[in-house]
């Protein structure tokens, strides 16, 4: 029976009440109000927002948070197991500042496989903000701190393990982050600005425009998305350079998304134009731009943001798809699909589990995205329950 | 004396983020068999929902019965009390439709799209009744026919868009007669239609209560609606019955402030003169008064009524009025 | 086209033979398989100052009608004449930009409050849009005109802040009136907009608009459904029927002396209160028909209860009645019938000495 008796009313709502003789049970909300209440409810929804705001921070400063570069290898620790952080010695049982034990290799007579076993007797600290490899923070400031990292270069620290060639598998993905998280958000950004704008106008104006877009648009839907994503990018040239490569896995993923976004635009138009408050403005003579500007945008924003949400993990996946199968983008840019490459075999998932890692990462995005877009979607709606 | 229905001192509250809304906030009727209730208010002022109560309708995480009872006197055995029964349960999905029905104002959103009238006939037939799939159609044809719809044996085939507003109302009505209901519950049956067809409508209704001596409870916001069909009437605002009387003395002899501001708000043909409608309008859940609902648009409102609701006065057997304008009627009284 | 002259010259507004057919169109390539008849050859004029009332059942055309006097919609065939003080000019056949200055004089006021307002946007904005369109004033000026039109139809100049949702539907039907009133036109066309309200705020509104009609000259095409709404606002009724007019007379006629057998069967069917209890109300069988397919001859012959065979093959014109010019009905029998009013002229009078 707490509600009854309120806990709802803040500073001077609650005044006002008294004066006017009126009982104080229920507070009227803005709409953004009752929009950031239904988020914050949302527990999942906040929980992957703050995630990804955690994962993206740590991809835009990579050179910090990543212990090593891309590139730097080690050819003495090739497929190292992931290392353990410790705090307590095991044969002792005493406690130390977190260190680790640096692996030495073995091979193994039988197999002719590389064995990794601890060395118990170098017990190597763990240091935070060390001096390391040289980096460009942001691409233009020169520095060379990282977050955390092995005390003596000459003994790496592999938490998560290393690749073919010995380079440290969490700086890699922390890099590959950097490709696969920005493809969702270019990729989507092209997304909202073609299906906006053709949304709109085949919306709006209707006719052969609408009739040929919707055709095209169907034509494009007709296909599965995965083989059309594969031969768009496997005519994307060869000779040309990573970043060109880049933007054209960009491209080539939205151009299937835009169509979802545009039709999205195209129904909430339709279903807009035939609003009284358009039809007031049209009759008052206001232009079709000021009716797109005051009207129309304004009410479909917050549709076109939870809609492109959802789209995000879609691209995400459509890249590390791609790059997974090699026709992604290509090394020297690493990206989450590209590193799971190295899992393609399944003699390696055996053997070296911890390439898996990258997909571990494409998973948490992929579904954080989703939960953050599903309460976008609650919270646009602030009278549903 | 044959009751069918007992509401007392119904509550009904909404438990949403801004706080709470007292929706229904003690309700009291009783309803007799063969015989029709009016429940007339402006909008917002808990018809719905306590009729949505009385179906049991409302999710329980959203509306909560705080209070009061529902009694329903099934024929022949004892009373079920419905504030009681499971909303999910099998006693309550027995009682509606099969013995309280309810129709609502838009009937486009109570049919299904997908399925045909016919088939939603009978799926409401078969659910409450052991029939074969060919009697339940046969039936479905019988009470379509029954309202007024032509060429019932091809109609009952078709899917609701094929319908007009007053056919698809027919058809709902269908719906709520086909198991023969002895309570229908008709929530702003004819808003939605023309005049014209809102006659044919309540016609209907009122022929096939007559038929079948069942009992109604007429929902509407439309005094002249109320004027037409009912027999004693309940007046609502903000949750509460300020005036409860025979429809004649309603229109007659309105006791309750707000009973007479409603009948000079309405537009008489022919009368000509301004009219002199109630000020104001009807607060939101955020300016809920205290003391009596009405008195921020009560042209009568004294001290007293700021300061405490006023309860019920009884002013002859059959009517009942909430306002301290009453109080030394009473007081004084023989 | 043939362009029709204006002859009415005392009108303000001067509609003559309006039609808006709606082509239905299906296929992948669209073509058009079909006409929606919405509105069928209808004439009539206004005069400055008066209320008009159109009314019938829904679907017979009349929002149509008002979306063509404001030009939404653009009409297939017909003339409306709209007098400015420049002359008379045809709204019907004007492109964009020589209606932009008309469109000053002519506004339409919604009946849904809830959709006729933008939801994102501020009451103050709302209103000055069309100050903000046609480029009325400065910022300043207009926000002051704003402010006085709050004032003016009860809603206090402290709204002009508030957004819609925080609103009453009766505040927001003012809100209504105010955006159309605000750039001070000429002719208001008032598509049902007391129909979403609830009777009190209906009332409410019903006098905010004589009242502002009274004090600012204007005039009303006032569109509803309500027969008991209309009889209170109109100076003269115009009864629509399937895209036609059916029956056009000044108001007290209409309940007194009803004309058509569409018009009394309105009447009848409105609800009623006689002495000790509502009267049972004349049931008129059916719905309207489709206005893709219209019935031949009078397009009311299959409800009409005097219907002979001549109805069904040949459409009557709107003519005036030879001892009534003021009334014009649009039926074969209309010196054969003798139909029941309303009220009788004695009724009436008993209304109003009651009153006095
Ligand atoms: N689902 C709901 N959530 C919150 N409040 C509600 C809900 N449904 C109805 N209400 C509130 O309950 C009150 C009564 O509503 P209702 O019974 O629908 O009124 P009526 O039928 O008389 O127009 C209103 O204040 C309304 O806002
Ligand atoms: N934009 C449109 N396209 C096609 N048909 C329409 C359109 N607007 C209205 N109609 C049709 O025209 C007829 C008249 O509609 P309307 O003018 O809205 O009638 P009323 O306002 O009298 O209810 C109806 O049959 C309606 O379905
Ligand atoms: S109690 Fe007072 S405020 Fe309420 S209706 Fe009666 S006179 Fe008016
Ligand atoms: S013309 Fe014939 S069908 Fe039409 S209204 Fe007159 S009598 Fe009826
Ligand atoms: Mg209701
Ligand atoms: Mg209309």
């Amino acid at each position: 029976m707490n509600r009854l008796t309120g806990g709802f009313g803040l500073f001077g709502a609650r005044k006002k009440n008294v004066e006017l003789g009126v009982q104080d049970e229920y507070q009227l909300l803005t709409v953004r109000q009752l929009m950031i209440r239904k988020f914050l409810r949302n527990r999942m929804a906040l929980l992957s927002f703050i995630a990804l705001v955690i994962i993206y921070l740590v991809t835009l400063f990579a050179g910090f948070f990543a212990p090593y570069t891309a590139r730097d290898a080690d050819s003495k620790l090739t497929y190292s197991p992931p290392m353990t952080i410790r705090l307590q010695d095991p044969e002792t049982g005493h406690f130390h500042p977190p260190f680790f034990y640096p692996l030495r290799g073995k091979r193994n007579m039988e197999t002719f496989q590389l064995e990794y076993v601890e060395e118990r007797e170098k017990r190597i600290p763990v240091q935070f903000f060390v001096k390391g490899e040289p980096y460009k923070a942001l691409g233009i400031i020169a520095w060379d701190v990282h977050l955390f990292g092995s005390s003596d270069p000459a003994e790496r620290l592999h938490i998560m393990g290393s690749d073919v060639r010995g380079r440290d598998l969490f700086s890699r993905i922390i890099y590959g982050g950097q490709v696969s998280l920005s493809v969702g958000i270019f990729g989507v950004l092209i997304t909202i600005a073609v299906g906006s704008v053709i949304g709109t106008l085949s919306g709006y104006y209707g006719g052969v425009f609408d009739n040929v877009v919707q055709r095209v648009i169907e034509t494009i839907r007709s296909f599965p998305q995965l083989p059309l994503w594969m031969a768009l990018a496997a005519a994307i040239p060869p000779q040309w350079p990573p970043e060109w490569v880049y933007a054209g896995i960009v491209v080539v993923l939205a151009f299937i998304n835009w169509t979802g976004l545009s039709r999205e635009v195209r129904g909430l138009v339709l279903s807009l134009k035939e609003r009284d408050y358009v039809h007031a403005a049209e009759a008052s003579g206001a232009s079709t731009a000021r009716i797109v500007r005051k009207h129309l945008i304004p009410n479909m924003a917050s549709h076109i943001i939870v809609t492109a949400t959802l789209a995000v993990p879609v691209t995400i996946l459509g890249e590390s798809a791609l790059s997974f199968l090699g026709i992604g983008v290509r090394p020297p840019m690493v990206s989450w699909g590209l590193l799971l490459n190295d899992a393609i075999k399944i003699q390696n998932i055996v053997l070296y589990p911890w390439t898996l890692f990258p997909g571990a990462f494409i998973l948490v995005a992929v579904i954080a995205y989703n939960f953050l877009g599903d309460g976008l979607r609650d919270m646009v709606d602030p009278f549903s329950r | 004396m044959d009751i069918v229905l007992e509401v007392n001192n119904l509550k009904t509250y909404f438990y949403i983020e801004q706080g709470v809304v007292r929706a229904v906030d003690g309700v009291s009727f009783t309803l007799e068999a063969g015989k029709t209730l009016g429940i007339v208010g402006e909008s917002g002022c808990g018809k719905s929902v306590t009729s949505r109560t009385i179906m049991r309708l409302l999710s329980p995480s959203l509306a909560r019965i705080v209070d009061g009872s529902i009694k329903y006197y099934p024929a022949g055995s004892p009373p079920i009390e419905l504030t009681q029964v499971d909303p999910y349960g099998d006693q309550i999905r027995d009682i509606r439709g099969n013995e309280i029905a309810m129709i609502f104002q838009e009937p486009m959103t109570s049919l299904n799209p997908v399925y045909t009238i016919g088939q939603q006939i009978m799926e409401a037939i078969l659910l409450h009744q052991d029939v074969s799939k060919e009697v339940a159609r046969a039936r479905a044809i019988e009470v379509l026919r029954l309202v007024g719809i032509p060429l019932p044996d091809q109609r009952v085939d078709q899917y609701p868009h094929e319908f007009s507003g007053g056919m698809r109302q027919r058809a709902m009505i269908a719906m709520a007669l086909s198991c023969n209901p002895r309570i229908l519950i008709a929530d702003e049956p004819t808003t939605a239609l023309d005049v014209t067809i809102e006659a044919q409508i309540l016609e209907l209704i009122q022929q096939i209560q007559h038929d079948n001596d069942m009992a109604l409870i007429m929902i509407t916001h439309d005094l002249n609606v109320i004027g037409e069909v009912a027999d004693h009437v309940i007046v609502m605002y903000l949750g509460q019955v300020v005036e409860s009387a025979p429809v004649d003395d309603i229109f007659d002899e309105p006791k309750h402030p707000y009973t007479q501001g409603l009948l000079n708000s309405l537009p008489m043909i022919g009368r000509g003169e301004r009219l002199e409608p109630i000020t104001g309008s009807v607060p939101g859940p955020h300016e809920r008064p205290r003391g009596c609902p009405f008195a921020p648009r009560c042209p009568h409102v004294m001290d007293r009524c700021r300061a405490e609701n006023p309860p019920s006065f009884t002013l002859s057997p059959a009517s009942e009025v909430a306002c301290w304008l009453y109080a030394e009627e009473i007081e004084v009284g023989p | 086209m043939t362009p029709v002259e204006a002859v009415d010259a005392g009108a303000i507004l001067e509609i003559r033979d309006l039609r808006l057919h709606f082509p239905i169109k299906a296929g992948l390539l669209k073509k058009t398989v079909a006409y929606v008849k919405a509105v069928d050859g209808v004439s009539f004029s206004v005069y400055p100052g008066e209320t008009v009332g159109l009314v019938g059942e829904s679907g017979s055309g009349k929002t149509t009608i008002g979306r063509c006097i404001v030009r939404l919609y653009k009409p297939t065939t017909g003339y409306i004449g709209f007098r400015t003080s420049e002359g008379v000019s045809d709204i019907a056949n004007l492109d964009k930009r020589e209606l932009q200055p008309i469109r000053r004089d002519i506004q339409m006021l919604f009946q849904d409050p809830n959709s006729s307002l933008n939801a994102r946007m501020r009451v103050g904005d709302i209103i000055a849009e069309p100050l903000e369109i046609h480029a009325i004033g400065t910022a300043d000026e207009r926000r002051s005109r704003v402010e006085d039109l709050l004032e003016h139809v009860g809603l206090g100049a402290e709204m002009y802040n508030r957004y819609p949702h925080q609103l009453s539907g009766g505040q927001r039907q003012r809100v209504g009136v105010a955006r159309a009133l605000s750039i001070e036109p000429r002719l208001v066309i008032c598509d049902e907009p007391v129909s979403a309200l609830d009777v009190s705020v209906q009332a409410q509104v019903l006098n905010l608009l004589a009242d502002l009609q009274e004090e600012l000259g204007l005039t009303y095409v006032f569109i509803a459904h309500d027969l008991s709404v209309v009889e209170y606002i109109s100076d003269r009724v115009m009864v629509m029927y399937l895209g036609k007019l059916m029956e056009t007379a000044p108001t007290r006629k209409i309940f007194e002396r009803p004309a058509h057998p569409y018009t009394e069967a309105l009447l009848n069917s409105i609800p009623k209160r006689v002495r000790g209890g509502h009267r049972k109300r004349f049931v008129l069988t059916g719905d309207i028909p489709s206005p893709v397919n219209p019935p031949s001859g009078c397009v009311f012959h299959t409800r009409c209860q005097y219907a002979k065979d001549i109805c069904k093959t040949e459409s009557p014109p709107l003519m005036p009645l030879p001892d009534d010019p003021d009334t014009s009905v649009a039926c074969h029998l209309v010196d054969e019938l003798s139909l029941s009013p309303y009220y009788t002229s004695e009724e009436r009078a008993g209304m109003e000495t009651n009153r006095a």
